[in-house]
């Protein structure tokens, strides 16, 4: 253990007042005063010139100068002392405790004269490599924690103290392992690299990861909330913002198509109910009114609803991918109006079924309305409306006129409705009707009529017989007005000013509000084996919704999946696959002898040769065939020539991969990105392809040479004069591995190479920062789990789960889980420091509360189990000292252990440090139910019997009794195992009587403030600064104490302090201890 | 998703090397470089191979009666007829979660892991029995496993589930189905040329040179930090030296120390018949040459487009002709395949190391993740062992399970019987919780 640990000591022994006072008292030099003499008196006889006991000598040292050379030498000697291993017992003449504390008072106050030592340069942990790869790749793998050993611990007691973290072979192979294993996750896209969550060695793993992305993207991004657009183009239309969570774009796009007069002439009740919105601001429930807005919108979209996929040439075999193709596009999600609707005619209809609790209907409407623009002189003609019966097998059934059912049934309707008589008189056959627009006609279903009709649909073919336009409509219940009838078909005749107007206002509509915005599935495809593929579909997504980066976004995500799959190529070797293997007659080359035996695997199946020749094929085909082999040919052709054009961007790719494991190299070195480190990796790159590797094995062993360079794997600053600030990349790098165990976020990057983070003040700003970044979890884990002991209890093995069965996994896993969500927590949210002892607050997810005998929250369903409760004291526990973690892990199996819980309060939290127990310690029974009558006090309370072990067990034992109200997994309970009472009332050794939790935490908080300050200082110092404090780093852990004395400081006041440190900051100067290995 | 449980603490020690490799996909494992060579006393090791197609067989001519010398085959079996003294034809296996999903892809994707597949685009199944091995068997070669195919993987999505599961029966974690060696001459490289050992060679130079330099920027005090590292570094390259060199002396030697054969052309050949036998061959030579001691050949994936015109099926690929199971050209395209893993055992059954054959050391599974193409049924899969694993599986053997309760007749079951005779003693694997009886 180093100096400090001795310092801990020190500060410990119940004389140290004393001896401070005896050395301020002495002559400046401790040395001969105080030291010297002890030294001579009990260590030179074995530690002499002559006997070297343990190859030491002490008898060397004369001059407190040549002490001061070598102070790792007598660090080791107070240890020593303080452990009371030396002298050994063996020997009869012992130094009193107050002699032991003169020595170390002494040594400590020499040293204390020096600089402080540099934070050695050391190897990234186990901790610090994995999330350095996370933040690298952005993919947490977890490689090291998988297949490291575990990191030793150093300095103050942190698996980040450099003189610990050394390489030896078998770890080497351990990182290079790992970086195999990173490079195994790299997919090269489009526009890059990126990683993949597990090895990505197969093309339908890239595929799957990059569909997963685009998903990923159209769940975030992809559902669009009409409701809320149209509130917030209601707040544009009265002259507002639109607001946060819509998307601005398509927020003004609809109020500016809803202001539109060609969509208030056509769609008039539209731009009525738009008009009639109040001012906006004056409704209280503005999404409710907008649903007539919604209603009008949805009825129509009945004119531009979605095409599904077979509705190309339905029933009918397609020709493989050049049908699909066509099949694909008519699938958008965007407008794809029906054929009819620009049209001059409809076929309206009723098949005259019941619905529901409705019988047949007696009477229908036939509405025939002016349309939007209300031209007059509209007139329709109905062409032989009938009744069509239902055929049998392929014969047609047979159709009676509307004109003779009715002249048979219903006379006096007949004679209204008027058949054969046109309004401008013009010809018009007996069976047909004309009608001027506006009108409703009802139209009787004579039930005498029905026997024979059974099975028929009544149809009406309608079509306009004038240059304007009308809107009409078969329905069971009267229009409810004469006005715009929304969703019903609007005819116009073609080159007719009225279709052009029309056309305008119904594609204006329809772009602005599409059926879908997306497809809702990325797949389409026919049911060919082969020709499932990810489509596209997102029109109007793209084009209302996103803003320029979600497109580019979304765009460069499409443009990955297609280089992952190959798509281009893939999509002409499964065209000549399918051509080859369809056997039902359409398949081209199906049983030729030359195609039989071609081989897609083969890279020569696309070669330029071999698709000449599938093109000439093609071109005879079209020959031949001008309908379907022209089709192909022109199919093949624009294919062929998209897979030739991808091959060609392919290099440009590549110097994109290239490009990016650069920048990779550089935020991995903690470097610019300059052009040194450019060309280096190309350097790399060339030297491998040239060693035979192909395009992507090169990119893997590029990644690997970066991930096992001691760029990456060190933390070693470049070399500064002494007593100057490191370089800025140097203090990046030490800044993020101090707070987030990893490497330098961009921001970092970015103020390292402008040179601003040499300033105190910014790099202290940036520390602030990073405080509140999730990434703190790693100093949670880090410095909190390993200084009070929570890291690794995942692991904790010494639960007797057969005595305990409600210790489970998944209790275990929350157990190690709490400290470090609470941790988080109080850095995030900059709670004082004293809650670490009496926090009222805590973490907990179910199985926890549970245990704990907490009410857990109401959560709703798939929220983060993990909630933060209060009223922890009135639970009997709060803050850290009455979490399960810590009670189970310093509890042996089935039994508690008020020694160990009290040592571990004693050591971590203030801060003594305690010799080792003499090695003749007889052990405490497994059990407490098998003690033999003793409670576990009463065998506690031995200890202090016994001389030996008094001393410490004073210290020891009343903390460690004060928990006794915690069952060995934590529990409060009233009894021991052996249904014993419990009593946890003790007395500290300064005499404070405690009673249980609540009262030692008032004893830790009122009593031992400052040695649980001081604990925490010094600790976060040695974390900081990765190795143990020295002496004369007792200034800095002043000023850092005495940054936290007001009652509300923060963790934060300690950073500031730390990051604007020399010994932080800057390389010790001149003279400083050195580090021996 | 199935990750193999080990059983028992009695084999703490070797797990701890091994388990952790198990964690991991084989690119990863590379402390094989930590792996010391075969001992001196110990003999050949033993082998693992499968040969795999899709769409199952002709089931009517699928079928053995009898024992030893005296075994009879039906006619897809037939061209074993002369190992049959080595064979095991087991009747009646079947993997539950092969069952669950919808056809084709969703049957074959777990054959060699029972693992349950996960639908949707996604891509998850589990570790298969011949990586299970590889992680155990192949620390100690250049390669830890061959994994070969004759027939490029199925991209895009067939009914519900990844065309992933169609082309690989091969996982070495369940997101990462092993990738095929489609090309005969990058297979022989992967072999013999070490490319990767020798990739790492230069890699190690160039990071030395890098810790060179950055010793050279830092401070005094710290240069002495970077020689731990630079020291691992030259240990870890000697390593790799060793492995690229010959054996040790005194420890077992391969019975061919370079290959007897030229590099197969690139490309791959046009002729299908060609292209197996290739790929029969680099497994031999792998396996005599001692470069791996796990192979596995898919002859063609489930929903295979591959036509078989050198029988005069020239008008239907293997999945069309599969539909028609029981038909005349279905027995000769499946006869064909079975003549693959008989060529196979044959050339394994032709070199001699030292009294015994490699297939006298060796496992050589065929099987098929179908039994009936007709209607995709796989209540049944087709399975034919042969080798003789240095005596711990007896040939000339019809093992049958088809009246058995469906607990009894687990592949994985099979699985469990055979990975104890690797020396992997596993609680469970996939759906198998027990051994298989009989074995």
């Amino acid at each position: 253990m180093p100096p400090s640990a001795a310092l801990h000591a020190f500060r410990a022994l119940p004389l140290v007042a004393g001896a401070l006072a005896l050395l301020a008292g002495a002559d400046a030099d401790p040395w001969t005063a105080q030291v010297r003499p002890l030294v001579q008196r009990h260590c030179v006889d074995c530690h002499g010139a002559d006997t070297r006991k343990g190859d030491l000598d002490l008898a060397r040292f004369a001059e407190a100068p040549q002490v001061l050379a070598e102070p790792r030498t007598w660090a080791l000697v107070l240890r020593m002392v303080e452990d009371g291993r030396m002298p050994p017992s063996r020997r009869k003449e012992q130094p009193t405790v107050a002699e032991r504390a003169r020595l170390a008072a002494g040594v400590h106050a020499m040293l204390r004269a020096l600089p402080p030592p540099a934070t050695p340069a050391r190897r990234l942990s186990r901790a610090e490599y994995d999330r350095s790869i996370r933040d690298l790749t952005g993919v947490d793998m977890g490689l090291a924690g998988q297949t490291f050993p575990d990191d030793p611990s150093g300095g103050e007691g942190f698996t980040n103290a450099g003189e610990a973290l050394a390489m030896p072979t078998e770890l080497f192979e351990r990182f290079l392992g790992a970086a195999r294993g990173v490079a195994a996750r790299l997919v090269p896209t489009a526009n890059g690299v990126i990683f993949a969550a597990e090895p990505a060695g197969t093309p339908s793993v890239r595929e799957a990861a990059a569909v997963a992305r685009i998903e990923r993207f159209y769940r975030r991004h992809g559902d669009v909330d009409l409701v809320a657009h149209l509130v917030a183009a209601w707040r544009v239309r009265d002259g507002g913002e639109p607001g946060p969570g819509v998307s601005q774009d398509y927020a003004r796009g609809i109020a500016a198509t809803l202001a539109d007069p060609a969509v208030g002439t056509w769609f008039a009740d539209l731009a009525g109910a738009w008009r009639a919105l109040p001012r906006h601001g004056t409704v209280a429930d503005p999404r409710a009114a907008v649903a007539p807005i919604m209603t009008s919108i949805a009825r129509w979209q009945a004119l531009w609803p979605l095409v599904p996929t077979k509705a190309v040439a339905p029933g009918k075999r397609m020709r493989s991918q050049p049908h699909a193709d066509l099949a694909l596009r008519t699938r958008a999600a965007s407008r794809w109006f029906r054929a009819e609707t620009l049209a001059d005619r409809v076929d309206l209809g009723d098949d005259l079924a019941g619905r529901g609790k409705d019988p047949v209907p007696t009477v229908l409407h036939l509405a025939v309305l002016d349309a939007g623009d209300g031209a007059a002189d509209d007139v329709v003609v109905v062409e032989a409306p009938a009744f069509a019966l239902p055929g049998s097998g392929r014969k047609p059934g047979r159709r009676i006129p509307l004109a003779d059912v009715l002249a048979k049934h219903d006379p006096a309707a007949a004679q209204r409705l008027g058949f054969g008589r046109h309004p401008a008189g013009a010809q018009l056959d007996a069976a047909s009707l004309a009608l001027r627009a506006p009108a409703v006609v009802a139209i009787p279903i004579p039930r005498a009529a029905l026997g024979e009709l059974k099975g028929a649909r009544l149809e009406l073919p309608v079509r306009l017989d004038a240059p304007g336009s009308v809107q009409v409509a078969l329905l069971r219940e009267p229009p409810p007005t004469t006005g715009v009838l929304p969703g019903a078909m609007v005819l116009t005749r073609p080159a007719t000013k009225a279709r052009a107007a029309y056309a305008a206002a119904i594609g204006r509509l329809a772009d602005a509000f599409p059926n879908g915005y997306r497809a809702d599935s990325l797949l389409a495809g026919s049911d060919q084996p082969m020709m499932f593929q990810h489509v596209r579909d997102d029109e109007p997504l793209r084009r209302l919704v996103l803003d320029a980066q979600r497109r580019a976004e979304i765009d460069a995500l499409w443009a990955d999946y297609a280089y992952a799959v190959r798509e281009p190529e893939r999509i002409v070797r499964n065209f000549l696959l399918w051509e080859l293997q369809d056997s039902t007659g359409l398949g081209y080359f199906h049983g030729r002898q030359e195609f039989l035996r071609l081989r897609t695997e083969d890279p020569a199946f696309l070669s330029t040769e071999h698709l000449a020749h599938v093109e000439a094929q093609f071109a005879a085909f079209a020959a031949k065939s001008p309908t379907d082999g022209q089709l192909a040919l022109a199919y093949v052709r624009r294919r062929i020539a998209e897979m030739r054009a991808f091959q060609a961007g392919e290099a440009q790719a590549r110097e994109r991969h290239l490009a990016a494991l650069a920048d990779l190299a550089a935020r991995a070195w903690r470097h610019a990105a300059d052009a040194g480190i450019a060309r280096e990796i190309r350097a790399g790159y060339d030297a491998i392809v040239a060693a035979g590797a192909e395009h992507e094995e090169a990119l893997r062993q590029v990644v690997i040479g970066i991930l096992t360079s001691p760029r990456f794997l060190y933390l070693a600053p470049r070399e500064v004069e002494p007593g100057r600030p490191y370089d800025d990349w140097d203090l990046a790098g030490r800044l993020s591995t101090f707070l987030w165990s990893s490497l330098p976020d961009e921001r970092l990057r970015a103020l390292a190479a402008a040179g601003k983070l040499r300033d105190p003040a910014v790099l202290v700003a940036e520390a602030l920062r990073m405080l509140d970044d999730e990434r703190i979890a790693a100093l949670g884990a880090g410095f909190f789990g390993e200084w009070l002991g929570f890291a690794g209890f995942e692991r904790h093995q010494g639960v007797d789960r057969e005595r305990f069965p409600q210790f489970t996994g998944a209790l275990q896993a929350a157990m190690a889980e709490e400290p470090l969500r609470f941790a988080v927590d109080l850095l995030r949210r900059g709670r004082p420091l004293g809650e670490l002892l009496d926090a009222d607050w805590t973490w907990v997810d179910p199985d926890l509360a549970r245990h704990y005998g907490l009410q857990y929250p109401k959560v709703e369903r798939g929220a983060d189990p993990w909630q933060r409760v209060e009223g922890l004291r009135a639970a009997g526990r709060g803050g850290i000292l009455g979490m399960g973690a810590f009670l189970t892990r310093n509890s042996p199996g089935a039994r508690t252990s008020p020694v160990k819980r009290g040592v571990w309060v004693v050591e971590q939290i203030l801060g003594e440090h305690l010799p080792m127990p003499p090695a003749d310690v007889p052990d405490l029974p497994d059990d407490e139910a098998g003690t033999v009558g003793l409670t576990m006090r009463q065998l506690v309370e031995r200890h202090v019997a016994d001389q030996r072990c008094a001393d410490c067990h004073r210290r020891i034992d009343p903390v460690g009794m004060a928990f006794e109200g915690f069952d060995p997994i934590g529990r409060r309970r009233g009894k021991d195992l052996a249904g014993r009472p419990i009593d946890d009332r003790t007395t500290a050794a300064d005499g404070t009587a405690i009673a249980g939790l609540a009262g030692l935490r008032e004893y830790l908080a009122l009593r031992r403030r400052d040695e649980v300050l001081r604990t925490l200082c010094r600790r976060l110092l040695g974390y900081a600064l990765g190795r143990a404090t020295h002496p004369a780093d007792e200034a800095l852990l002043a000023r850092m104490r005495a940054a936290i004395e007001p009652a509300d400081a923060g963790f934060a006041a300690l950073v500031r302090v730390i990051v604007a440190s020399a010994q932080f900051r800057c390389r010790p100067p001149a003279g400083a201890t050195k580090e021996k290995p | 998703m199935t990750t193999p449980q080990r059983r028992g603490p009695t084999r703490r020690a070797v797990l701890r090397g091994a388990g952790l490799a198990l964690a991991l996909p084989w690119l990863e494992s590379l402390p094989a470089f930590g792996g010391e060579p075969a001992s001196a006393s110990a003999g050949p090791p033993k082998r693992f191979a499968c040969i795999f197609f899709g769409n199952g067989v002709n089931t009517e001519h699928w079928w053995a009666r009898g024992a030893g010398a005296g075994m009879e085959l039906g006619r897809c079996l037939e061209p074993l007829l002369p190992l049959r003294e080595r064979l095991l034809v087991i009747n009646g296996l079947y993997h539950e979660n092969a069952r669950k999903g919808s056809i084709h892809s969703a049957q074959t994707g777990n054959i060699l892991s029972g693992a349950p597949l996960t639908p949707g685009g996604a891509v998850g199944a589990g570790i298969s029995v011949d990586q299970v091995i590889a992680r155990h068997a192949g620390t100690q070669t250049r390669l830890p496993s061959l994994v070969l195919g004759c027939e490029a993987p199925m991209q895009g999505i067939h009914k519900g589930y990844s065309g992933v599961y169609s082309s690989h029966v091969s996982w070495s974690a369940p997101e990462a189905p092993v990738p095929l060696e489609l090309r005969p001459s990058l297979a022989f490289d992967a072999l013999f040329a070490s490319r990767d050992l020798a990739y790492t060679g230069s890699l190690l130079d160039r990071v030395a040179e890098h810790a060179r330099a950055l010793q050279r920027e830092i401070a005094v005090e710290d240069r002495r930090r970077l020689d731990g590292y630079l020291t691992s570094v030259r240990e870890v390259e000697t390593r790799v030296q060793r492995l690229r060199g010959p054996r040790p002396a005194g420890a077992w030697q391969p019975t061919l120390a370079k290959p007897d054969r030229e590099r197969p052309a690139d490309g791959i050949p046009a002729d299908i018949r060609e292209h197996m036998r290739l790929m029969c061959d680099l497994i031999v030579l792998g396996f005599r040459a001692d470069a791996t001691r796990v192979a596995t050949l898919m002859l063609n994936r489930d929903l295979s487009g591959m036509f078989f015109p050198h029988l005069g099926l020239t008008s239907m690929e293997h999945h069309s002709l599969s539909h028609k199971s029981e038909s005349a050209d279905y027995l000769k395209a499946t006869r064909f395949l079975v003549e693959q893993h008989a060529y196979l055992c044959t050339q394994l059954a032709a070199v001699d190391e030292g009294g015994r054959s490699i297939l006298d050391s060796s496992c050589v599974l065929l099987c098929s993740s179908i039994w009936k193409g007709g209607s995709h049924d796989n209540a049944q899969v087709p399975v034919v062992l042969a080798g003789g694993l240095q005596g711990a599986l007896r040939g000339g053997r019809v093992l049958e399970y088809r009246k058995r309760p469906d607990g009894e007749r687990r592949m994985c079951s099979l699985f469990l019987a055979l990975l104890d005779r690797y020396g992997i003693e596993l609680e469970r694997f996939g759906d198998g919780e027990r051994r298989l009886d009989g074995v």
